[in-house]
């Protein structure tokens, strides 16, 4: 009788005495916003959060497609997780040659068409702009980012990275015509609960200086 | 006198049975098409390219051009550039100018290595009837044949330099001076063009070209005896009035030109451009033409 006591005396002084279980700090998503200086939305803005604390999910290598039609790369700007592989189906019914030269990823796809069969994997982060060698204004961009939490803006300049690990974070935005160094885009954001964290940047973009797919005179042949 | 359709019906046939050859070629090869079309306002301040202010002749004229064929690729560096094409000029004031030329060109271009920059050369051969609305002297076919290199520079530059060699000859001969030649439009001659492209915007390019050619030309003139011991042909040219005569002349003519050109989406563009032509003869003979053009182009 004295033992039982004993063990539920015990049991009590441990019951008050001791803190409960942790509160689970929840996940949360980060709302980002990007206009150009006229305040006017911008599309195709890589958006990425990199922890800088805490833990995050596990980098996780996906399939992703980069298409050819009407003689353009679809989409425009892909965002991909580092060690993702990308195929380039040519949906067009004449032939392209991609190519890039970027230190990123290095690779060439010669002529071809409907969709090459080994995928090109892209095992470094950067960005990686895309060619066709037939065809010079057709450009495209890969960036490769180093965390899962990455995403590109819709046509309203408006995305939402979810599902953030509790963290401290610093968030960079990126478009293939950002005045700017990405790293002037910086931001430090805090993630401690469900709600969203709102993030804004207005963007000073450079012409889009590549060669034009619009007919120039004396300039004939083959575009 | 020569019954355009005779002359023209069996290019059309021509033309049919090499587009659908070179179709069935483009498919076989996976190949692209072409399809370019325009049209030009053009101003024109000395059209028979006279020297002296009473034969100095202005006018306008409405030209119109197309050109479709397969572009079969080769390997991964050459491009075959098959096409047909005919182009249509219709004046306001020398009406007897009005023209249409059906023709074929083929060019074969090669690029060495890859991407925007790298450079490319090519050849390339064209042949077209010219079939004017009632000038005999003019009727006839051109010939021309070349090879050009090119390559862009960076994000803004694209230099161009082409070499030809054009030959014309005509159908007629209608001497108008007993012992001179009346072929005044039997032509040949040497072309070395130059040329700059800058890329000012997203949608607007510049370009600018300098052009010599050293050959033969055509000058329309009222009798004229300093012109008249520089010739090598003559031919009374009723296109530009009576008491004209049109005069074969071995010249040297320098082309200078500008010109801007605006994107319409990706497949059109408005373009405007200026050259200015100085021609230089044996005997003291210089003309000047200055060429104003606004038009619209479209590639498919």
């Amino acid at each position: 009788m004295t033992t039982l006591m004993l063990a539920l005396a015990t049991a009590f002084v441990l019951l008050v005495t001791c803190p409960g279980p942790a509160r689970v700090a929840e996940a949360g998503d980060i709302r980002a916003f990007v206009t150009d200086q006229a305040g006017r939305p911008i599309e195709d803005v890589v958006v990425r959060a990199v922890a800088v604390s805490g833990t995050t999910l596990p980098v996780k290598p996906a399939r992703e497609t980069v298409d050819q039609i009407n003689k353009e790369f679809v989409p425009y700007v892909k965002p991909i997780v580092v060690e993702s592989s990308v195929t380039f189906p040519n949906k067009d019914n004449i032939r392209h040659h991609v190519y890039s030269f970027s230190p990123a990823k290095t690779f060439e796809l010669p002529l071809y068409i409907g969709t090459p069969a080994t995928p090109i994997v892209f095992d470094r982060p950067g960005v990686v702009t895309i060619g066709c060698n037939i065809h010079d204004w057709m450009i495209g961009y890969i960036y490769v980012a180093e965390t899962p939490y990455v995403g590109k803006t819709g046509r309203d300049g408006k995305i939402r990275l979810e599902n953030l690990s509790p963290g401290r974070y610093v968030v960079l935005v990126w478009h293939p015509r950002l005045q700017d160094a990405e790293e002037a885009t910086r931001r430090a954001v805090t993630i401690d609960g469900p709600a969203a964290v709102d993030l804004a940047w207005q963007l000073t973009l450079k012409p889009e200086l590549r060669p034009r797919r619009a007919p120039i005179p004396g300039q004939h042949g083959y575009r | 006198m020569a019954d355009p359709v005779k002359i023209l019906a069996p290019i059309v046939v021509l033309f049919v049975i090499a587009a659908y050859l070179a179709g069935s070629a483009a498919r076989a090869a996976g190949a692209s098409w072409i399809l370019d079309a325009g049209a030009d306002a053009i101003y024109e301040d000395n059209v028979g390219l006279g020297q002296l202010n009473r034969d100095i002749k202005s006018d306008t004229a409405i030209r119109a051009f197309a050109s479709a064929g397969p572009a079969i690729l080769l390997g991964d560096s050459y491009v075959l550039s098959l096409t047909a094409d005919v182009a249509g000029k219709l004046y306001e004031r020398f009406t007897r100018l009005d023209n249409v030329a059906p023709g074929l060109s083929a060019e074969l271009k090669r690029k060495f290595g890859l991407g925007a920059e790298a450079p490319w050369a090519r050849v390339f051969g064209s042949i077209a009837r010219l079939q004017y609305d009632d000038d005999l002297i003019r009727d006839g076919w051109i010939y021309r044949l070349g090879v050009g290199v090119g390559k862009r520079f960076g994000e803004r530059w694209d230099l161009r330099l082409d070499y030809a060699y054009d030959r014309r000859l005509v159908d007629h001969e209608m001497p108008a001076v007993r012992g001179i030649p009346g072929d005044v439009y039997d032509l040949s001659g040497h072309n070395v063009a130059l040329r700059a492209d800058f890329l000012l915007s997203e949608t607007i390019s510049l370009f600018g070209s300098y052009a010599i050619r050293v050959g033969d030309v055509v000058s329309t003139t009222q009798q004229n005896l300093q012109i008249f011991q520089a010739t090598s042909a003559i031919a009374a040219d009723p296109a530009f009035g009576r008491g004209f005569f049109a005069y074969r002349i071995d010249a040297t003519t320098h082309a200078l030109g500008v010109g801007l050109s605006v994107a319409l989406g990706r497949r059109s563009s408005f373009n405007v451009a200026y050259e200015h032509e100085i021609g230089d003869a044996r005997n003291n003979i210089t003309y000047h033409d200055n060429i104003f053009r606004v038009g619209f182009l479209f590639s498919y």
